[in-house]
């Protein structure tokens, strides 16, 4: 096996990163959807100001 | 498949701390599936330890002692359990001490306000080691995801005790990480939702369903490695 044959040193901080990656925590951010009532308004214009379906064109 | 990695990677050193990260779960493919365990892969478990080796004495549990080196020490037994079972060493003659104590939880069927706020940093409630206590449902559920690696076959101990007895503070944790978009920690989680329900314990929580869902959102290797360990603790994979 390669690292069999392959000098390896460990560094102090090359135990405290393997004990970090190990530990694996929860995520620090929350990336739940946030209510925002103030959004229905814009949500309902962009629906109306939004062109229509394209029709599938006639003769082919 | 170990020896394999470690073979041919780059930065040997590298892969054999990548082997103590994964931990037990590198042992899936002989435990769930059909894979075929080589004395080559116990060796290079065995370098892994050799070069990053544990402590000689188990840290004291959280609160007394920190949670960081005690959930490390815990994926370390585990990893060191299953590789003395699968090459028939002799008992105690694991490359790992098996720590004390599992997650404490309290007031497991209390709803705590509602969980987490919209627009607070869930951060601030991770945790700690200030001596704040850390047994509510939020914390413990992530703590156990955090020993998710146990969450396998042929390993016992106080910590999937712990499982057994709360599965209904298991499928809050998993729905809060799943409300959060922490892929990653649902899935942890989830694994002992599974490994329960495969013991024929019922769960508040279907977890088939749910891992279909984080299947689908994706998240990394380390989430479809939790998936799919979840699947086949749930017969759901079998080829």
């Amino acid at each position: 096996m390669l690292a069999q044959h392959t000098p390896l040193l460990v560094a102090p901080t090359d135990t405290t990163a393997l004990g970090t990656a190990m530990v694996e925590p929860e995520a620090v951010l929350s990336d739940a959807p946030t209510y925002a009532p103030e959004a229905a308004g814009f949500l309902l214009l962009l629906a109306l100001v939004s062109p229509k379906e394209p029709k599938e064109p006639k003769g082919k | 498949m170990v020896a394999e990695h470690v073979e041919r990677a780059d930065d040997p050193k590298a892969a054999l701390a990548a082997i103590r990260v994964v931990g037990a779960d590198a042992f899936a493919p002989y435990l769930l599936a059909d894979a075929v365990f080589h004395p080559q892969d116990a060796a290079a478990v065995t370098q892994s330890f050799a070069l990053f080796p544990p402590p000689v004495t188990t840290p004291d549990p959280p609160p007394a002692g920190a949670a960081e080196p005690w959930l490390v020490a815990w994926r370390d037994w585990a990893m060191a359990t299953l590789l003395a079972r699968l090459t028939d060493a002799e008992p105690g003659g694991a490359l790992a001490p098996r720590p004390t104590g599992a997650p404490v939880l309290t007031e497991a069927d209390q709803p705590q306000g509602g969980g987490d706020t919209d627009g607070q940093d869930p951060g601030a409630d991770a945790p700690d080691d200030s001596g704040r206590t850390d047994t509510d449902w939020q914390r413990w559920s992530v703590r156990m995801g955090q020993l998710s690696p146990l969450a396998l076959p042929g390993l016992e101990g106080p910590v999937h005790t712990a499982a057994r007895a709360a599965p209904l503070a298991l499928a809050r944790g998993a729905t809060r990480a799943v409300l959060r978009r922490d892929f990653p920690t649902a899935a942890r989680i989830t694994r002992w939702l599974a490994l329960l329900a495969a013991e024929g314990t019922r769960v508040p929580l279907d977890p088939v369903p749910l891992l279909e869902h984080l299947r689908l959102h994706g998240g990394g290797p380390r989430l479809a490695l939790d998936v799919a360990i979840a699947r086949r603790l749930l017969a759901l994979e079998t080829a």
